[in-house]
């Protein structure tokens, strides 16, 4: 286990720098930026930003790869050249808009769920979250509620959140804290038993074979 | 390991003992009708039983109650008709205890405030969200602990509470025999062992003297158990020249090497109508044959029973004109129109069974029930074997009828003589009756001498100590009056209502009252312990006996508690 852990610290000591934000509202913000097709991060990816000593912490809901004129041209042929096709994924930088969905904040070493007082200011910058970062972010399963209650965030967001904090954590505990998230929304969505359903069928997923 | 994971997570600050023991919170009910108790998610339902104490703890105050029932629920009725992946272990866990979860039903029993060392009724409930805990034996303790006045009070361990080994369970023996008390339970749940244990505490502890009708000869000298002989009341310690045995059958005494004092006559001429009356309901006497008996006693004098039996060999008839019949007093009745010869011939038929009690003699200068008075009031208790008789309900209505009766009378008439000096009165008698609903029938009981015991409670110094099967069978009345019930399983339906009937609260016991296991388990309740309370019942066997013979002197009797309680040997 100690080595696992090694490895994943050497992998990401530093959070990436994902870009900047451009549009920001009390419950999510937009974050604009250049990446090659490679680096785009995944969906349900925990992101930090600061709003003076705040720490806002929010999960990537929503991911637009914006095409240029170059994109368009190609589009219109027939068949596009493969070789700019592979170009386009792994050299050339696409601009692209990142739709974040804010879950809560941490200050003074303390985390909090919820909205922060102010939503993070424009040109702020964006990083990923570290492991430890996260498994501290959702120690309580109340990180949980805004992504139910969302209309922007899909389910399918919802599962690829609880994943990615799952496989943050050390194997042994991981299957404590799909339970854990599993209660909380057993509690939030008792009233809609098929959704539900749905939910903890895909959150049973992560933990692979029982 | 462990370390390590302490590291990456934070030492985790580990559960005091009380977390360990918690249930779960209160949800709702009343006082009336307990309190629902929603399960912490942590605790499995199935490990839970109806029977066992738990404790809320309120603001300032710490509630004793009873599990009485359990059951599940679920936020939402569609989740639990139509569970996600009910058969995937990690769903079940998700979903267990928070979308569908389990709940107990407490009844509050006792109240513990703080600074009162003494526990009180309940008056109130614990609000909303209060923790409840499994109470430890410590609890328990608090709860039952002999409260000493300089000796007053006696007690008498009966048995363990459910899952806690460690406790015991002390009567009050005192209370006990203070007032009428009952053991109930079908066939085989242990009945007799259980009065014979709290009959050996109350001669033990000198809180009674005992006249039991000993049925089928259990009590007093060796009794056979399904693992062998059991000793009788008189070969307990201390008890041989305590307990004395009295027969009906000396051939049956004499075949089971009973060590009997006293061999039960009773001649015809001592027999009153009251005494026959009692058996209406076993031979099936109308009204008016019941009231021919009065007659016969009334014109016949003493000797009625005896002319009546004796003629029953010759038939009576009327005939015209025979004035050479000789003077017979039954056919003078007839002619005199007093009685009609079909019911003397009804009257001579049923009561012919009395030809077969051996213990019937036409003539005796004996007086038994004088006998047995003699050494109850000599502080002696007194077991009547029944032998063969107890078989028969006709015999054994009718002798303890008798006795009763006579006794009954005699302890009226010293009582009141005594006016009030207590050093005159007579000691306290507890009546044990088997099959008790023959006495206590509705329609019977108003008219037997049980009945008025029942009723007129400790006035006389005398008390009953029924055993029955069916308390279904008792008349109401006679069972609102009962102070201590000890209630082994019971499966009819309305002998649990009767059971628990008249008291509060009690009818919230019935659950745990039909799951007790079938043998060596009794719910006590009353006036003898401070709540009701499961017990396992003390075995009465070798071990006991001996245990009961380190009871003895006088020594402090907190002392001898703490000793029987907790294992603590002082010296
Ligand atoms: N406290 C006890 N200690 C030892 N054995 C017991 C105890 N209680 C019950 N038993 C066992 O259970 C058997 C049945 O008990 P018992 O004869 O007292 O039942 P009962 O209720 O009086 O039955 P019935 O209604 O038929 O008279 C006994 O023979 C004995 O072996
Ligand atoms: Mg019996």
């Amino acid at each position: 286990m100690a080595i696992t852990t090694r490895a994943r610290s050497d992998r990401s000591a530093e959070p990436a720098f994902i870009g900047r934000v451009i549009e920001a509202s009390a419950r999510t913000f937009l974050v604009g930026c250049r990446l090659t097709a490679e680096d785009i991060p995944a969906f349900g990816s925990f992101v930090q930003t600061a709003r003076g000593e705040t720490t806002i912490i929010g999960v990537i809901y929503d991911l637009v790869l914006q095409g240029d004129d170059l994109t368009r041209i190609l589009a219109l042929q027939d068949v596009p050249p493969p070789e700019i096709q592979q170009d386009m994924i792994e050299n050339r930088n696409i601009p692209v808009r990142i739709g974040v969905l804010t879950l809560g904040y941490m200050r003074d070493r303390l985390t909090y769920y919820g909205i922060p007082h102010q939503p993070p200011a424009l040109l702020e910058r964006v990083h990923t979250c570290l492991p430890a970062q996260i498994q501290r972010f959702t120690e309580e399963p109340d990180f949980i509620r805004p992504l139910v209650e969302a209309r922007e965030a899909s389910d399918d967001v919802l599962a690829a959140v609880v994943r990615t904090a799952a496989e943050a954590r050390p194997g042994p505990h991981q299957r404590d804290f799909l339970v854990q998230v599993g209660r909380e929304l057993v509690r939030l969505l008792a009233d809609e038993p098929t959704r539900l359903g749905q939910l903890l069928r895909r959150i049973r997923m992560a933990a692979g074979t029982p | 390991m462990a370390s390590e994971l302490e590291k990456i997570f934070g030492a985790r600050s580990t559960p005091p003992a009380q977390e360990a023991r918690r249930l779960g919170m209160v949800i709702g009910g009343s006082l009336s009708e307990g309190l629902t108790v929603k399960l912490d998610p942590r605790i499995a339902v199935e490990g839970l039983a109806v029977g066992r104490y738990v404790v809320i703890r309120g603001y300032r105050r710490r509630f004793f109650g009873m599990i009485t029932d359990i059951r599940l629920d679920s936020a939402n009725p569609d989740l639990a008709r139509m569970p996600p992946d009910p058969d995937d272990p990690l769903i079940r866990e998700m979903v267990a205890g928070i979308g569908v979860f389990g709940q107990i039903h407490v009844q509050p029993m006792l109240v513990l405030e703080e600074g009162d060392p003494l526990p009180r009724p309940v008056k109130t409930v614990p609000a909303h969200f209060s923790p409840v805990y499994e109470a430890t034996e410590e609890e328990v303790h608090a709860i039952f602990r002999p409260r000493v006045k300089e000796r007053e009070d006696r007690y008498f361990i009966i048995g363990e509470p459910l899952d806690m080994p460690g406790v015991r369970i002390p009567l009050n023996l005192d209370r006990f025999v203070e007032r009428s008390s009952g053991v109930f339970g079908k066939s085989g749940t242990g009945k007799t062992f259980l009065a014979r244990l709290l009959l050996a505490g109350v001669i033990y502890h000198n809180a009674s003297v005992a006249l039991v009708f000993d049925m089928h000869n259990e009590y007093g000298w060796s009794a056979l158990g399904e693992e062998g002989r059991v000793k009788g009341l008189k070969q307990l310690p201390e008890c041989f020249s305590r307990v004395v045995i009295a027969t009906l059958d000396e051939e049956s005494s004499r075949r089971r090497d009973s060590r009997y004092d006293l061999v039960i006559r009773i001649g015809y001429d001592q027999i009153e109508p009251e005494d026959v009356e009692l058996l209406r309901g076993v031979i099936g006497l109308t009204e008016v044959q019941i009231g021919a008996l009065y007659m016969l006693r009334r014109r016949l004098g003493p000797s009625w029973l005896r002319i009546l039996l004796e003629e029953d060999r010759a038939p009576v008839e009327v005939e015209e004109g025979g004035e050479e019949v000789p003077p017979d007093p039954l056919t003078e009745l007839v002619e005199r129109d007093l009685i009609t010869s079909s019911t003397l011939g009804a009257l001579q038929r049923k009561l012919g069974l009395f030809h077969r009690f051996r213990f019937l003699v036409p003539q005796t200068t004996e007086d038994a029930a004088q006998g047995i008075l003699d050494r109850i009031l000599r502080g002696q208790s007194v077991v009547l074997e029944f032998g063969r008789y107890g078989n028969d309900m006709a015999a054994y209505v009718l002798v303890a009828n008798y006795l009763t009766r006579r006794i009954h009378a005699e302890y009226v008439r010293r009582k009141e003589a005594a006016l009030g000096d207590l050093a005159q009165e007579p000691p306290h008698l507890m009546i044990v009756v088997e099959e008790a609903h023959k006495f206590l029938q509705p329609g019977i009981a108003e008219h037997t001498v049980f009945g008025t015991i029942a009723r007129e409670l400790r006035k006389y110094n005398v008390t009953l100590l029924i055993i029955d099967q069916r308390p279904s069978q008792i008349d109401s009345e006679v069972l609102s009056q009962i102070g201590t019930r000890v209630l082994c399983l019971l499966d009819h339906e309305e002998d649990v209502r009767a059971a628990l009937a008249g008291i509060s609260g009690a009818s919230r016991l019935r659950e745990v009252l039909a799951r007790l296991e079938t043998k060596q388990q009794a719910l006590l309740l009353g006036h003898a312990v401070p709540m009701p309370v499961v017990v396992r019942t003390r075995s009465y066997d070798a071990s006991f006996y001996e245990e009961l013979a380190r009871e003895d002197s006088p020594e402090d009797l907190v002392a001898r508690y703490r000793r029987a309680m907790w294992g603590e040997d002082e010296d």
